[in-house]
């Protein structure tokens, strides 16, 4: 393999891409104008919202494009055209040369055929190693992927092994014949954010160590800041912005890119000021209309002026390393999408809570016989949560946070009732609620309602929003038809909707706006409680900072309370005034969210705060990452519940003492943990846990 | 002029409302031709089944012949597209109008003179056709011919049609076959569409229900399943056909309302199958969760909330079934077990004339082609519609 240094000729070169798919739908114009180049030895990242062409861009560069499809502009590899190249030169590039990494590692390995074997294949149709050669090289690779236990790993199926590990099996396959280049489209977005950040430790690794180019493709900012050197933007298929990473994010040139980086929500101050967060109007630049003679992000552009609205920008020098899209790069500011309001903490009165959860279990399934019908009990139940306690007050926010199987949604649905609660009292404003919903009065059932994650799910495809809307308002007022409509748009105008969207389909509206008029139709009968379940996680982060903003100053509006879910702790900063840290289905941590983010904090709180990617590529990298995934919670814990993961397990006592719960000197703060408080403060302020590798999935 | 105002309000009112309906029906109308035309085998086959269902409609209007005349004159005439008679003694042969005009020029040919011989057994071969001499006496010709007794050649009754030629009886079988469509596609499709009905409740609730409920139902239904189709199709018809109809006026359609009934319990199994599939998939989505936040009751959130959404998949049910019902239902025909003689009916027609298949097979080949190019039609246009909506292939078994 040829040596050649960071600075010398690209190693890709993207020159005025464009990708028109022609679909029986009409003209996609996936990709406009993209231009972007990669070096070896440097990761290059690609960001933008959905919808903007980055994944097309990461296809067309492998030559993997569907359908009746013209590609116009050049791709160059190492100089040379690939669309020059005949189809067996194509085939080598693609194998031996370039490699690609997926979004979903569950289905980009066969589930059918073990680990080994499935890399083994790569190895045999791309190399002329000998069998005792390539077993030798599928060890090394699994090694340099940082899989626990390389030598018998391979044996495994697909199933066996936890989302992280099967990214690196994945991972392991595109090393297989040292590429050159390695494409990774969005290789950490379906999983946890504690494996997220041992992939990303691994990509930063690689980066170092094998001399390749890396296109990383990404719509989260935090994980372009950790990993990405240089960083390209786009926007309606176009490249708007590329810079080294850290100008990119301090200094950027162009709107869209501030725009995006002010919708993030931050780390509270000191003080516990929280940023509000900024509002980009509108949505993407469809792909589906024809380029005009404007920048397309004109309509949005808060410092856009009438020469924006009749000339095309050039992807030009701005200054400062910074290529931009922008006909005035030296306009933008961190300040041109309005002064942010900062919210100080404020301690409201304490007043009886709303809603009171106690000893709160729901366990799934019943236990397994041996035979079927008979004999000795042989499977218990899965304990999905165990007697958890939670209090919501009056016009205060609740987040739920934890790693998927931690028992988030359970509780969610347990306390709206769609999954009944085989155990302990709920409590809503003084009357105890029935388990399932089937079972509560018509206005317990108004004064909780609840936003579900997907929007394109919540809503029913086939029927109109109208439907949607005033189905709730009919069910929970006593309005009669006409007057349900009135209200029907009024709500829709609320949460920044034209009232005749009620006449449309949920197919017709986008992500964000579907998930408004979800919103709206759980905001329709005036609840004292709504409870959202990973309600922003499936959106974008300029429109989940729209609807932040609205369910922020809804609350304001109203004093509902929310329960909010999410395993996002940027979002849960953001909006919770008590937090509830769920892992394996007990409580890690509960109290004041200040409290609960400062401190001392539960082992738990702390890795899964370290893990969160920082949108800031000078933040400190900090060093407690978690292996493996949440267990699933068959047995009961003979002693911590979280053990066997634990960066700061102080002994045996970890694993046969459930542990205490530690109240701060208040009350309100509790860690439920064997570290007394003091030295848990101690031991985080020092940091320094060691960093574990992953290990099997239990 | 107040008041008139006041109505015009309402008028508009009214209008409005007819439009949305009318506006409903329409969309219905054009998404399901979206599917039928997204693909060949939809541009095929819809317009065969919309033949059939014109026929079906106007069959009986549109048939030259009463379907139970019998003309013992003209059995077993061959297909043509226009025939002339002559009565040769006693016997009826069919001629051209060509033939007609060579007697009026005076000319019998080999060819005519033949087949009079064949007709009427009491002519004798002919040696020497120059010495025949023709007299045309009004619509008869006098044939002379040396030493033989002149005999008359009458044309009768003008001329006629037979387009599909004549059976046993003289009957004529293009009137027939355009006749039997209507029993035939009406008890096919009520069939189809009971059984998807019932399929629907059935597999809808129990699916919806879960649990134990379920669990028993679906038993019951495999149970059903395993029951061979035609099976329980004749034994429900044989037991119940051969009793009174419960009620008098039920008695002229009794056969029929069985044969509906039995195709409805055969495609219960297979179609609530399908159907619980669904539901279970669409149960646990959030938008049926958010109707049961709402308190929506068990039977609003199946037939308002879900079944929308399993539309598509009922249409190429539909048609899937559809076709099975077809055969099932000619099949009974065949049998004798569904429309009794004389009526028209495709598979009665193919059962009674399948004696004469080797000397007259236009008695068999009409109905049978009738009922092949019926289910292919369907069978084209519900694999059309299946692709068009991107519905795998096994979506029915």
């Amino acid at each position: 393999m040829s040596s050649q240094s960071t600075n010398g000729a690209p190693l890709l070169q993207v020159e005025n891409l464009a990708v028109t798919f022609f679909t029986p739908r009409g003209t996609v114009r996936a990709v406009r104008d993209a231009s972007l180049d990669v070096r070896r030895g440097e990761v290059m990242g690609v960001v933008g919202e959905s919808g903007c062409g980055k994944s097309t861009t990461a296809f067309a560069v492998m030559g993997y494009l569907p359908g009746v499809t013209q590609v116009d502009g050049r791709i160059l590899f190492e100089g040379q055209d690939v669309a020059q190249m005949g189809p067996d030169e194509l085939r080598h590039l693609r194998g031996n040369r370039i490699a690609m990494v997926y979004q979903d590692p569950a289905t980009a390995l066969n589930p059918t055929m073990r680990v080994g074997p499935q890399l083994q294949e790569v190895l045999r149709e791309h190399t002329d190693l000998d069998p005792q050669q390539t077993r030798q090289r599928m060890v090394e690779l699994f090694e340099s992927v940082r899989l626990a236990d390389p030598e018998t790993v391979g044996r495994r199926y697909p199933h066996e092994l936890s989302g992280g590990m099967q990214q690196r099996v994945v991972i392991a396959m595109a090393l297989a014949c040292d590429p050159d280049l390695l494409i990774m489209d969005e290789p950490t977005t379906g999983l946890d954010v504690t494996t997220e950040a041992t992939i990303l430790e691994l990509v930063v690794d690689l980066k170092h160590r094998i001399n390749a180019g890396i296109l990383y493709v990404s719509h989260n900012l935090g994980v372009i800041a950790t990993v990405a050197d240089r960083v390209v933007v786009m926007y309606g298929g176009e490249t708007v912005e590329e810079a080294p990473v850290r100008d990119l994010f301090k200094d950027s040139k162009h709107p869209y890119t501030t725009g995006l980086l002010s919708c993030v929500p931050k780390p509270p101050s000191e003080s516990g000021e929280v940023v509000q967060l900024s509002r980009i109007p509108g949505t993407v630049y469809s792909a589906n209309d024809p380029a005009p003679d404007a920048c397309l992000f004109v309509s949005r552009c808060p410092i856009s002026r009438a020469t924006c609205g009749s000339q095309a920008p050039p992807l030009q020098d701005a200054g400062a390393g910074h290529l931009s899209r922008c006909l005035y790069p030296g306009d933008v500011a961190p300040g041109i999408w309005g002064e942010l309001d900062t919210n100080v903490e404020t301690e409201r009165v304490r007043q009886e809570p709303v809603l009171t959860a106690t000893g709160m279990r729901r366990f799934y399934g019943n236990w397994g016989r041996k035979y079927f019908f008979f004999g000795p009990r042989v499977r218990p139940p899965v304990r999905a949560v165990t007697g958890v306690d939670f209090k919501v007050g009056l016009g205060r926010t609740l987040g739920i946070v934890g790693e998927s199987g931690s028992g988030k949604t359970t509780v969610a649905r347990a306390i709206v009732g769609l999954v009944p609660r085989d155990q302990g009292g709920l409590d809503l404003q003084g009357q105890e609620l029935a388990p399932a919903v089937e079972g509560r009065t018509r206005d317990q059932r108004a004064a909780m309602r609840m936003v579900f994650q997907n929007p394109q799910a919540s809503l029913n495809p086939k029927l109109s929003i109208r439907h949607a809307i005033v189905r709730a308002l009919r069910k929970f007022s006593r309005l009669n038809k006409r007057d349900s409509e009135k209200r029907a748009g009024e709500l829709l105008q609320a949460v920044g909707l034209d009232p005749a969207y009620l006449n449309r389909h949920p197919g017709e509206l986008s992500g964000g706006e579907q998930q408004r008029v979800a919103i709206a139709g759980a905001f329709a009968a005036a609840p004292d409680l709504v409870v959202a379940d990973e309600a922003v996680s499936a959106l974008d982060v300029s429109v989940q900072a729209q609807v932040l903003n609205l369910l922020r100053s809804h609350q304001q509006d109203t004093d509902t309370s929310y329960v909010f879910i999410t395993h996002d702790l940027g979002v849960v900063r953001y909006l919770s005034d008590d937090i509830l840290v769920l892992y394996a289905g007990h409580v890690a941590e509960a109290g004041p969210a200040r409290n609960v983010l400062n401190l001392p904090s539960h082992p738990y709180t702390e890795a899964l705060m370290s893990a969160a990617p920082i949108p800031d590529p000078d933040a400190e990298p900090t060093a407690i990452r978690l292996s493996g995934a949440v267990p699933t919670m068959r047995a009961e814990f003979t002693g911590c519940f979280f053990a066997g993961r634990c960066p700061r397990k102080v002994g045996p006592v970890c694993d046969d003492t459930p542990p205490p719960t530690q109240a701060s000197p208040d009350g309100g703060h509790l860690i439920n943990c064997h570290i007394p408080l003091e030295e848990l403060e101690t031991l985080q302020v020092d940091g320094g846990a060691s960093v574990v590798t992953e290990a099997p999935a239990s | 002029m107040a008041s008139s105002e006041f109505t015009g309000e309402i008028n508009t009112g009214v209008v409005k409302s007819a439009g949305a309906s009318l506006s409903a029906l329409s969309l219905g109308i054009r998404n399901f031709l979206r599917l039928a035309l997204g693909t060949t085998s939809g541009r095929i086959g819809l317009p065969i089944v919309l033949a059939h269902a014109f026929v079906a409609i106007f069959g009986p209007w549109l048939a030259p012949y009463s379907p139970t005349d019998i003309r013992a004159e003209h059995q077993f005439v061959a297909p043509a597209f226009n025939q002339e008679f002559l009565s040769v003694g006693r016997f009826t042969i069919v001629a051209g109008s060509e033939t007609l005009q060579a007697l009026d020029n005076g000319v019998v040919s080999e060819e005519l003179r033949s087949r009079f011989a064949r007709a009427s057994s009491g002519l004798s071969e002919l040696t020497d056709a120059a010495a025949v001499s023709t007299v045309q006496d009004g619509s008869s010709w006098t044939i002379t011919e040396p030493g033989v007794a002149p005999y008359e050649v009458a044309a009768i009754e003008g001329s006629e049609r037979y387009w599909f030629g004549t059976d046993n009886f003289g009957r004529d079988v293009f009137s027939r076959v355009l006749s039997g469509a209507r029993s035939l596609i009406l008890i096919a499709l009520c069939g189809t569409l009971l059984g998807i009905f019932l399929g629907t409740v059935v597999g809808m609730g129990s699916g919806y229900k879960g649990g134990k409920i379920d669990e028993v139902v679906m038993r019951i239904v495999d149970a059903m399943m395993a029951f061979p189709g035609l099976l329980l199709t004749l034994l429900i018809l044989v037991t119940l056909g051969a009793r009174d109809a419960p009620w008098g006026w039920l008695d002229a359609q009794w056969e029929a309302v069985l044969i509906v009934f039995t195709v409805g319990i055969v495609f219960l199994p297979g179609i609530s199958r399908v159907m619980r599939s669904i539901t279970l998939k669409a149960k646990n989505q959030e938008f049926v969760m958010s109707a049961r936040l709402r308190g929506e009751s068990a039977p609003y959130i199946i037939f308002r909330e879900i079944l929308p959404n399993a539309m598509t998949v009922l249409a190429v049910e539909l048609s899937v079934r559809l076709s099975y019902a077809i055969l099932i239902v000619s099949s009974l025909g065949f049998l004798g077990l569904g429309v009794q003689p004389p009526s028209p009916d495709w598979g009665l027609m193919i059962s009674e004339g399948r004696g004469y298949l080797a000397d007259y097979p236009w008695l068999v080949l009409a109905p049978a082609g009738a009922i092949s190019s019926l289910v292919v039609g369907v069978n084209l246009l519900s694999d059309g519609i299946r692709q068009a909506s991107g519905l795998p292939r096994d979506i029915v078994r």
